[in-house]
């Protein structure tokens, strides 16, 4: 036992690339207080231009951690997730318009509704072992139908959706005078997923995860279920993802299949954590701060439209080219190896 | 402990496993015998569950496991190395091992514990941070041996874990089987290393195309004729051959 004690500080904390930094022992919390504050802080310097930036930076962040936890940490490359997102736009929108139903509540139901489908498709695609590439169609597949049914749907406003009326502002219907109130939202559910990817990378749930998204062979010879655990995964990851959905249609005061269904948003919610790392608790956040830095800065400086666009997609090749991995297990990888050759 | 009844497998025409009878008893060290391609991998991923055998029966203390998945039966205590080491590879030495304490506690310090005196015990706690790519094939083979060692088994199926090793190293493999052993896991081991072999076992059985052959004392099987013939006989020829 001595041993173990002594030694229990040689093993880098747990999760699957995360960083010493991040894991509690040498963890930068200053650092981390002042990143905190700043964001807390930014309503009151920024306008509200920026703070629709910030607002698109926080819940473009958000949707890729949540997708992080059935890509990133199990490896099962799901391609639902905007529907997923959809489902808690159109949830929380239906309710509110048809029944006056509190978008709080609505948002309940949309993350539950979403819960249950991702535990249907689930089931079904790991009953029949669908993984990799026949995982990630399953789940375009299972989207695309979605988005088709939703854009007949009478009920649903067909191709044009929803729109929700504007009246007096106020928590309770989730409308306010100043994006500053969703702004805060955002950022509330941003640090709170940061404690769920927290919690994965060092609890046996996680760890689970990662050895089955490794091997499914290792895995159940060490007494895992990989088809349990990996709908348990995909159920929590779509729970999470479709608030975001609900609070960006309370946001946007619409909710349309263009937007909010189908493979081009299912494509932005990935590409974050894609460009910043999958399987890390930082990478989707960092992911976000770039693209949405590049878009800004290209919207800015592009001379013609179409140039930006153009540009957008030649940084994306390059990250992933130079930094496959992501950014930030990268350059997470090139700090530690610093510090350990001083 | 374990059973196994009439138990075959094929894989389309290759009849890998036929009809083996054999007992394994507690706390022992049963070797497991026969040229490449006679079957013992394949008996161990039947004994294991990674597929089900074609036909006959598996029992676990008296329980039929014949149709349990391979989770369940790692749950009930039959732990297995991989012949080619299978590291979770994003994962450091200490996290590969750290999972399979996770089968027996949900507690990160209680599995954390666990596994640094699995590492300790398989001489692999200076190692603990790298990652499988910076590891040596020997400990590789160790980390299987501590990985499966975590999950706190009954049995112990080892699959050449000694192969390409250096002499020292048999001799503290074979040293630390020992030690597994007097803390009561019963081990079965598919070794090449004769040596391993006849000083380790108290039993040995030996598979030739599929089919158990001879099941006697390291001793005569030694001097069994057949065996000799077939198997020891045939690495001989290979070797001279190389
Ligand atoms: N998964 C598999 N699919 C098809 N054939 C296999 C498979 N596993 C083993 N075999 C065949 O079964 C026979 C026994 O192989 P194996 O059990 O690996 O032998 P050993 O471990 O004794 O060297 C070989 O002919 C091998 O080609
Ligand atoms: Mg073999």
């Amino acid at each position: 036992m001595q041993k173990v004690e002594s030694s229990s500080s040689a093993p880098s904390e747990p999760g699957i690339t995360l960083p010493a930094s991040i894991s509690g022992k040498g963890t930068p919390w200053i650092f981390l207080g002042l990143i905190a504050l700043a964001a807390i802080l930014a309503p009151t310097v920024l306008g509200r231009y920026g703070m629709t930036i910030g607002i698109t930076l926080l819940y473009s962040a958000y949707l890729a951690s949540a997708w992080n936890v059935v890509a990133g940490y199990a490896g099962q490359l799901s391609l639902a997730h905007g529907a997923f997102f959809g489902v808690g736009a159109y949830a929380s929108v239906y309710f509110y318009t048809q029944w006056g139903i509190s978008p709080w509540i609505g948002m309940v139901f949309g993350a539950l509704i979403s819960g249950a489908i991702a535990a249907g498709l689930g089931a079904v695609s790991f009953r029949y072992k669908l993984t990799g590439a026949y995982f990630a169609i399953a789940t375009l597949a299972f989207a695309e139908i979605l988005r088709v049914l939703i854009n007949s749907s009478q009920y649903l406003g067909q191709g044009s959706g929803l729109v929700i009326n504007l009246q007096e502002p106020g928590w309770w219907i989730m409308q306010f005078n100043d994006p500053k109130y969703f702004y805060f939202i955002f950022l509330t559910m941003m640090i709170g997923i940061l404690f769920v990817m927290r919690w994965l990378s060092r609890s046996r749930f996680g760890y689970r995860l990662a050895a089955i998204r490794e091997s499914e062979i290792v895995a159940e010879s060490l007494g895992i279920n990989p088809r349990r655990e990996k709908l348990l995964a995909f159920v929590l990851s779509a729970i999470l993802v479709a608030p975001a959905g609900s609070v960006y249609s309370q946001f946007l005061l619409f909710v349309d299949p263009p937007t909010f269904l189908g493979l081009t948003v299912a494509v932005a919610i990935i590409l974050p954590a894609l460009v910043g790392g999958t399987g890390t608790i930082l990478g989707p956040l960092i992911g976000a701060v770039v693209l949405v830095g590049v878009t800004e800065l290209l919207s800015h400086f592009a001379l013609r439209p179409g140039i930006s666009l153009f540009a957008y997609g030649m940084i994306l090749i390059l990250s992933v080219l130079l930094m496959p991995r992501g950014i930030w297990p990268t350059l997470h990888d090139a700090w530690v190896r610093r510090r350990a050759k001083k | 402990m374990i059973e196994l009844e009439h138990v075959s497998k094929s894989f389309g025409g290759v009849k890998a496993v036929r009809d083996v009878n054999l007992i394994i008893d507690h706390e022992k060290i049963l070797g497991l015998i026969g040229c490449n391609g006679a079957g013992k991998t394949t008996l161990f991923n039947l004994i294991a569950g990674q597929f089900p055998a074609t036909s006959g029966r598996i029992l676990f203390d008296g329980e039929d496991v014949t149709a349990l998945p391979a989770y369940d039966r790692a749950k009930l205590g039959i732990a297995r190395t991989f012949q080619i080491p299978q590291p979770l590879m994003k994962l450091s030495l200490f996290e590969n091992v750290l999972v399979g304490a996770f089968m027996r506690t949900a507690d990160r310090d209680e599995a954390g514990a666990a596994a640094m005196a699995v590492l300790d015990q398989t001489g692999l706690v200076d190692k603990a941070d790298l990652y499988a790519g910076e590891l040596t094939t020997p400990d590789l083979k160790r980390l299987e041996v501590a990985r499966a060692l975590a999950t706190g088994p009954q049995v112990l199926l080892l699959d050449e874990v000694m192969a390409g090793l250096r002499p020292a190293e048999v001799d503290a493999a074979m040293e630390m089987c020992r030690t597994i052993q007097k803390s009561g896991v019963t081990i079965v081991l598919v070794e090449h290393v004769m040596y391993a072999v006849m000083n380790l076992c108290e039993h040995v059985v030996v598979l030739d195309q599929g089919s158990i052959i001879a099941d006697d004392t390291p001793e005569n099987i030694a001097a069994d004729s057949r065996v000799i013939d077939i198997y020891l006989g045939r690495e001989h020829a290979n070797d001279e051959a190389a």
